[in-house]
């Protein structure tokens, strides 16, 4: 009988382990991205089932587009401000919480914890409640404090507020979550590099920047990769708080693919939106990873 | 061992994954098999669960269910409705797919003329020019429902046309002694009248697509039903109307002068019509926009002691007449490509002459008490409705949905109402292709 070599059985088994997975990829993201890009090429519109083709016209249409243009500034300004307020957020309240002198760390990580651990959809609705301008808690107090221009508190309503309130509202939910790496990563830190450099006379801060900060790195990768992927494609939130609106003024890429491709038929154009989107997530995350690696420390 | 577990491991998730991916395979294969290996008895129980000779058809709507008419149908012609109601934000998607799967109800609804073209053109509604009830039906009915350019029949309308409303709260006008306007400009003044009297003249639930998209129709109506607005939203579809041209901006003007003066309440953005409508009786306005068909919707005042007041839009011209809402509303179409068309077709035939005459026998639930008296004197607009053309909701604007509401949020909080309509234009243009 035919016997293996142990190489290639080996082989075999690698490739057996790593079927399952590949056949999702392969079905779930490579054959739609590869259709997605060919209906990018037509002119598909509508409940049509019609698809001319049109070349890279949809691609020109894009960058033409004012509320393209409107929408990936408005995904920068989220993607900067979370990615930004988030990792300071996070990084201080695990160093605060990473302290052994605070008392009931383990039930104030739990509290800060628990908005990552319900649906999106949830909390979306719950945040758009609290903050409507009828039935919210605010809306109530203002109400009862007799505050007659109610209609200034209308954060979500307002085109120079509602993307703000959407910010604070992702940093809310996702801070607990960053939190958790980041308080691995201390953890992770030997304890003898403080005392050491204790002994060199290093204070707190110094020891913050010099010692924690270049041996959490890889914390700090993590989170900014996640971050920066999530805050790029960001859409949950948005549809469900504000639809993109008003006036665009929340809309970001994703939502705008969505709105453009589900909202109004256009289907060729909105899969153009879509590569565009991809590319711009996939240079971003490859740039980003190399950036950060490289300032990462060996331990 | 453990290798080897995982092996195992790894290949039943392969097998069950390419099991998932040829679902639709075993659906075909069995239907011959069981006749050869089972007994010819058993397939002759099934049907024993269900009376012999019952008519079933599957109708699917975004509107409440209606017992009392599957009651009555059932009763009369033996056919039972099963009604699904589907989620009416994302309806359009969930019908379009269920209908290019093949997997669509046997009637289905479409919500505007819009969506009646679009379904007309990809095939999806039956052609029932042909079919004798149709001459049952008021051709106005039928022009909604027609394909565009041709003569043929593809549904019936339910409700042609429906009458913008005003709400007004009756303590306000009556203590202040304001009559209530009859025409825009009156309208217009009485809004004024409120202000300088430190009341909000006007509140309107901006929140929610389907009313944000009415916003600037509601005062085109004017411009529409007296100025030939007809035939420039008919000309939208063929890229010979623009949204600058001057019938649109003047349009566009009165919604912006009604937020611009200050008319409407600031609290409107983002908020639903029920909101609106609670804010409203609370007193937070003195005026509120809707839409006859509110009237099925049974809201009540949150305030019991709230008495609210209802005249026609005044969006007309002095010594004009009011203005119908110039769109298309809910169209009962034949799915194409159902297998059970003999029985669809029985029922459209009995709903065409029996559901006007029982709609109006059963009458509608009213909004409050009291109303029945307040629309007395109008009546006959409603008589009127089925008289009135069929004018096609603007076309194509489907392709730009999300575009014009974007371009009202704009004028609804503080923008001019000129600003933005050449990049309409030019997304209308880049749509239609």
């Amino acid at each position: 009988m035919y016997a293996l070599t142990r190489r290639t059985r080996s082989r075999i088994e690698s490739v057996l382990y790593a079927l399952p997975i590949l056949l999702i990829f392969v079905f779930a993201v490579a054959i739609p991205l590869v259709q997605c890009f060919l209906y990018s090429l037509t002119d598909w519109k509508s409940i049509n089932l019609e698809k001319n083709f049109v070349g890279l016209l949809n691609y020109v249409r894009v960058f033409q587009d004012s509320v393209f243009l409107k929408a990936a500034k408005n995904t920068l300004i989220v993607t900067f401000f979370v990615s930004f307020l988030q990792n300071a957020f996070s990084l201080f309240l695990a160093t605060i919480l990473n302290q052994k002198f605070f008392r009931g760390r383990e039930i104030a990580r739990s509290i800060i914890f628990i908005p990552t651990l319900i649906a999106t959809m949830v909390l979306g609705s719950m945040w758009r409640l609290l903050l409507s301008p009828v039935r919210g808690p605010f809306a109530m107090l203002l109400k009862a404090l007799e505050v007659t221009n109610r209609g200034d508190f209308n954060v979500l309503a307002k085109e120079s507020t509602a993307l703000y309130a959407i910010i604070f509202i992702m940093v809310w939910q996702y801070v607990g979550y960053n939190m958790l790496i980041y308080t691995a990563g201390l953890n992770s830190v030997p304890e003898e590099l403080y005392e050491s450099a204790k002994i060199d006379g290093a204070g707190p801060i110094a020891m913050f920047f010099r010692v924690t900060l270049p041996l959490i790195m890889p914390s700090i990768t993590t989170n900014m990769f996640l971050n920066v992927i999530g805050c790029l494609k960001c859409f949950e939130y948005v549809y469900i708080v504000t639809s993109g609106g008003p006036n665009h003024a929340t809309e970001t890429l994703a939502t705008y693919m969505y709105n453009t491709a589900f909202g109004q038929g256009q289907y060729g154009y909105g899969s153009a939106i879509s590569c565009v989107l991809f590319v711009v997530v996939a240079i971003v995350g490859i740039v980003q990873t190399k950036v950060l690696r490289s300032r990462e420390v060996e331990m | 061992m453990k290798k080897l577990l995982a092996l195992l491991l790894a290949l039943l998730m392969t097998l069950s994954l390419v099991a998932c991916g040829s679902g639709d395979a075993p659906a075909e294969e069995p239907a011959e098999e069981p006749a050869a290996e089972e007994p010819a008895e058993e397939p002759a129980e099934e049907p024993a669960e269900e009376p012999a000779g019952e008519k079933v058809v599957t109708v699917s709507c975004w509107l409440e269910p209606f017992p009392e008419w599957e009651a009555y149908v059932l009763e009369e012609t033996g056919i039972k409705i099963e009604y699904e109601q589907v989620e009416s934000k994302n309806y359009f998607d969930i019908m379009t797919t269920r209908l290019q799967g093949e997997t669509g109800s046997d009637l289905f609804y479409a919500y505007n003329a819009d969506a009646t073209q679009m379904y007309i053109s990809a095939g999806y509604a039956m052609d029932l020019s042909d079919c004798s009830f149709l001459s049952n039906v008021n051709e106005n009915y039928l022009n909604a429902a027609k394909e565009e350019g041709a003569g043929k029949v593809y549904g019936i309308n339910e409700n042609i046309s429906y009458v913008n409303v005003l709400f007004y709260n009756k303590e306000i006008f009556e203590e202040n002694n304001i009559a209530v306007p009859q025409n825009m400009d009156e309208f217009l003044a009485v809004c004024q009248q409120l202000k300088d009297l430190g009341i909000t003249p006007l509140i309107h639930g901006n929140g929610e697509a389907n009313h944000l998209k009415r916003a600037p129709f509601e005062p085109i109506c004017i411009v529409t039903a007296q100025e030939g607005g007809a035939e420039w939203v008919k000309g939208l579809a063929a890229g010979e109307s623009k949204f600058t041209d001057d019938i649109f901006v003047k349009a566009a003007g009165y919604l912006e002068q009604i937020v611009q003066s200050g008319y409407l309440s600031d609290l409107s953005n983002g908020i639903t019509h029920v909101e609106a409508w609670e804010l409203f009786t609370q007193g937070e306005a003195a005026m509120m926009t809707g839409a006859s068909f509110y009237a099925d919707q049974n809201y009540g005042p949150v305030t019991p002691e709230f008495e609210v007041g209802v005249v026609p839009a005044p969006y007309n011209y002095e010594g004009e007449p009011h203005v119908l809402a110039a769109t298309s509303g809910a169209t009962i179409m034949v799915n194409a490509k159902s297998a059970n068309v003999e029985v669809a077709m029985e029922y459209m035939d009995f709903y065409v002459t029996h559901w006007q005459e029982y709609a109006a026998i059963s009458g509608r639930p009213m909004a409050y008490a009291g109303e029945a008296e307040d629309w007395a004197p109008y009546s006959w607009i409603f008589d009127e409705c089925g008289k009135y053309p069929a004018l096609p909701y603007v076309r194509e604007t489907s392709l730009i949905q999300k575009d014009l509401e974007a371009w009202t949020q704009g004028v609804l909080t503080g923008g001019s109402a000129t600003d933005g309509l050449e990049d309409l234009d030019s997304r209308l243009a880049a749509a239609i292709g």
